[in-house]
């Protein structure tokens, strides 16, 4: 069956088809290709009109500029410090959470489990001035703890890991604790080595929402050393409206970190930001 | 033997309790911590007049309630929220169902496209929203470069209401697009090909096809993606606030929405309380979508 389909005739209705799409590509792709010919041109042919294609003298002073002169190694740092420990904690949260909710029986656990979830559908923004006002109290403006606090959890990860662990083998866990097994140790050496791929899933989404949290830090940050990449790069865009070409060069730099990690791990990266909607 | 092995797999089950307590208890206080008592605080907050710089806070009852039914201004974003989420649901789902359909048909050239379609997703939304401000520039924008290239006037775009809308509906689509039609396209792939067989067996056109048997296959998948749809885009912040916000010798008009009230009140006038309330009305229609969800959903189960 599969071979004939090769040889099918040449399918007239593919034309527009593939019209089509290369439009749409062109409109995904034209306003990012747009931004990194735009930071490569000098500030002159930017406001040049009608504007220029291709950079007639092309430079990397924009790339210079925001990286020595605005700080943003700092505020990248900052990003990279923010979504790793988001990352780390998510990860291990919800591997504990869902392992402990999938392999064990304890009272109020389907309450529990329930109180969790319905967490999940609540946006951040419904709380976040309840948050804000317990990060007053805990005195954590303009700190790390502070602008990772709401992210140190997802309650969709810990459903997810969940899922996972009741697909481990019983028999497994019971040949270990017949073994003389601590729990803990089953957990270190059986459990998360069997949970490499989804963990690496989740991974990447944690990282990826942490990286484009933005109303939160804008909220609680007031110190520039604590600027996430995303904040230094508005308050970057209100000062210099009119200075174009670093604050293109500042918006390619915060798309590339995630572009790379999305080009080297695709299918994760796919398989991680869609992960909610495999539930349905 | 058998006895010494269930006597021991019994007493092991007995340490799992405390296992369960200090594998999940930390878990569970910051979930309580960070998530549950913030909610139900936000609630009652919404009935204070709680503020961070005030000594004291009041019980006042549905005094906040009361007030938001006479703000303008929080009568405008919500109008403005929900007209944003109406055409973006549906401009974005009937796209990305389109593309998924589509993809189908293009053989290998499909995971290419499903490739650049993504890169979007994957830009948070500061960047994006910085990149098609500038697109979106009177002067100097490729927008309206390209409406003198087709002989079409040229538009103020962020400084008018209806053209803000027009502009985050078209960024919105730009950065969602791609992700609904993973989701769209994973869904297709799922449905066998057997009934693709039959349905042609019985004569049925390709549109037929898409309308007996893909519709009403893909109806569970449609129905949360339009919920996980709904729930994102009345939440929508960043856009509006990077695309929007007054910036230095570019005035534009400031195009309110839900979230951003509740951050006016919140955190530029500690009207916390207040705040809290607008959340709630936010959380509401939050729950009221949920709901309406599984109501349909239970429905299609009988």
């Amino acid at each position: 069956m599969k071979a004939n389909r090769h040889r099918k005739p040449f399918e007239w209705a593919l034309v527009p088809i593939n019209a089509a799409l290369a439009i749409g590509a062109l409109f995904i792709l034209g306003p990012i290709l747009w931004m990194l010919l735009t930071s490569l041109k000098t500030g002159e042919e930017i406001l040049r009109v009608p504007p220029t294609l291709i950079p007639q003298n092309a430079t990397i002073r924009n790339f210079v500029s925001v990286l020595t002169i605005q700080g943003f190694p700092r505020f990248i740092l900052n990003s990279l410090i923010i979504s790793t420990l988001s990352t780390l904690s998510v990860l291990v949260t919800s591997m504990l959470g869902g392992y402990v909710f999938a392999k064990f029986q304890f009272p109020l656990k389907k309450f529990l489990f329930a109180l969790i979830i319905a967490t999940a559908i609540v946006p951040f923004e419904v709380y976040m001035v309840s948050v804000y006002i317990t990060i007053g109290n805990l005195k954590l403006f303009d700190s790390y703890l502070g602008i990772v606090f709401p992210i140190l959890i997802m309650s969709f990860g810990l459903f997810f890991m969940r899922q996972h662990s009741s697909s481990l083998p019983e028999e497994l866990l019971d040949a270990a604790r017949v073994d003389g097994a601590a729990e803990f140790w089953i957990l270190q050496r059986i459990v998360v080595p069997l949970s490499k791929t989804p963990l690496m899933a989740l991974g990447i989404f944690a990282f990826s929402e942490a990286w484009a949290f933005f109303i939160w830090p804008l909220i609680i940050v007031n110190a520039r050393k604590f600027y996430t990449i995303e904040l230094g790069l508005m308050v970057f865009q209100k000062m210099f409206f009119i200075e174009h070409g670093p604050i293109a060069a500042g918006a390619i730099i915060s798309i590339l970190p995630m572009l790379t990690i999305f080009f080297i791990l695709r299918k994760q990266f796919i398989q991680g930001v869609t992960l909610s909607g495999m539930k349905a | 033997m058998k006895n010494v092995l269930t006597g021991f797999l019994h007493r092991a089950k007995k340490n799992h309790l405390l296992f369960v307590v200090l594998a999940l208890g930390p878990v569970f206080a910051l979930f309580l911590y960070i998530r549950i008592i913030p909610i139900i605080k936000t609630a009652l907050y919404s009935f204070t007049d709680y503020s961070i710089i005030k000594k004291k806070s009041h019980f006042v009852g549905l005094r906040n309630y009361a007030s938001m039914l006479r703000d303008d201004s929080f009568k405008l974003a919500l109008s403005n929220t929900l007209m944003v989420t109406l055409i973006c649901v549906v401009a974005t789902l009937s796209l990305a169902l389109l593309l998924s359909v589509v993809l189908r048909r293009v053989g290998r050239a499909a995971a290419a496209y499903e490739l650049i379609f993504f890169i979007p997703v994957v830009t948070p939304w500061v960047p994006a929203s910085v990149i098609w401000r500038w697109l979106f520039d009177p002067t100097f924008g490729m927008v309206n470069q390209l409406f003198s290239f087709l002989h079409l006037p040229p538009q103020a775009w962020l400084q008018r209401p209806d053209q803000v809308i027009i502009a985050i509906v078209i960024i919105s689509i730009w950065k969602t697009v791609g992700y609904y039609m993973i989701i769209f396209s994973v869904g297709l792939r799922n449905i066998p090909d057997i009934f693709y067989e039959a349905a042609r067996i019985d004569g049925a056109s390709r549109f037929q096809q898409f309308r007996f048997v893909t519709l009403p296959l893909l109806r569970p998948i449609f129905l949360f993606a339009a919920i996980m749809a709904v729930i994102q885009f009345f939440n929508v912040f960043t856009v509006a606030y990077v695309v929007s916000a007054d910036n230095q010798g570019s005035p534009s008009y400031e195009f309110k929405v839900l979230v951003w009230e509740i951050y006016r009140n919140g955190f530029n006038y500690y009207k916390m309380g207040y705040a809290s309330a607008e959340a709630m009305i936010l959380l509401l229609f939050v729950l009221l979508i949920v709901v309406l969800q599984f109501k349909v959903a239970g429905n299609e189960s009988e």
